[in-house]
């Protein structure tokens, strides 16, 4: 039976589909190939021959990946299929994750370090954009309270 | 006998499936095996093909199914289905469908002379 597994996996594996409906696939594929070898073997009383025999009536994964995809709904077929651009930040997984042989303790510290060091590099990031003249200091932007009388003719509204 | 040609089956094999499962509740080596008697060996079926088949009739209604209860066979799982009180309406539609086809079609190819 295990020789099946393999073209039914090959099948069934690149179907975007939730694991619960591959898994049934996968279940009654086998069923059907098992049942099928063994309606062969009764026939033809050789083990490889009813092996191939089966194979042949089974088809080709390739197509019936194809068929078996298109029997899934719409919605569980977009929700099933990968996202590629978020695969570049599968590079940092490592950082975030327990080492195998990490304690407890180092964990928590390298992820403190980690966020740590993450929340440094944004605050210079912003102090660099903001030294570079996109946000000028306050001092030297004209406050928009002192321009108003004059150019409204009336006096600034008092908060007292 | 003679295989029929793949593509004049196509877009029948989901009313053969309805129709096979009218004779009662049939996993899938045995609907097939119903087809395969029915058609003495000129349906030229993939096989796998009829899962996908399966699986859009349950999900349009058509058929239920269940998991066939632990008996004394051995191996794998296997599904067991039925037709549904719309499958049944869906197959009496089908019927009618396929003779006026037949009716049509036999009126034009079919006359002699």
């Amino acid at each position: 039976m295990k020789e099946f597994m393999i073209p039914v996996d090959r099948a069934v594996r690149p179907v975007r589909a939730t694991e619960r409906r591959k898994l049934r696939m996968r279940q009654e594929l086998l069923a059907h190939l098992t049942a099928v070898f063994e309606e062969e073997r009764a026939r033809l009383g050789d083990d490889a021959a009813a092996r191939e025999e089966a194979l042949r009536r089974f088809g080709e994964p390739a197509g019936l990946t194809r068929e078996l995809q298109a029997s899934v709904p719409l919605l569980e077929r977009t929700l099933q299929t990968p996202v590629h651009a978020f695969d570049r930040f599968r590079v940092l997984k490592p950082l975030f994750c327990p080492e195998p042989a990490e304690s407890e303790l180092r964990y928590a510290l390298r992820l403190a370090a980690l966020w740590g060091a993450f929340t440094v590099v944004c605050n210079v990031g912003l102090y660099l954009v903001r030294m570079g003249g996109r946000f000028p200091p306050a001092t030297r932007r004209s406050s928009s309270w002192s321009a108003w009388p004059r150019s409204r003719g009336r006096a600034a509204p008092s908060c007292s | 006998m003679e295989p029929i040609n793949g593509d004049a089956l196509r877009g029948h094999l989901e009313t053969l499936v309805l129709a096979t499962l009218e004779r009662g509740e049939a996993h899938g080596f045995e609907v097939l095996r119903r087809l395969r008697e029915a058609g003495a060996g000129a349906l030229p079926l993939r096989e796998g093909s009829l899962y996908p088949a399966l699986y859009r009739l349950e999900e349009a209604g058509l058929v239920s199914a269940e998991w066939e209860e632990g008996g004394e066979r051995r191996g794998p799982r296997r599904r067991v289905y039925s037709l549904t009180g719309k499958g049944k309406r869906r197959l009496a539609a089908g019927r009618e469908e396929w003779l006026r086809f037949v009716n049509v079609l036999g009126g034009i190819i079919g006359a002699s002379g």
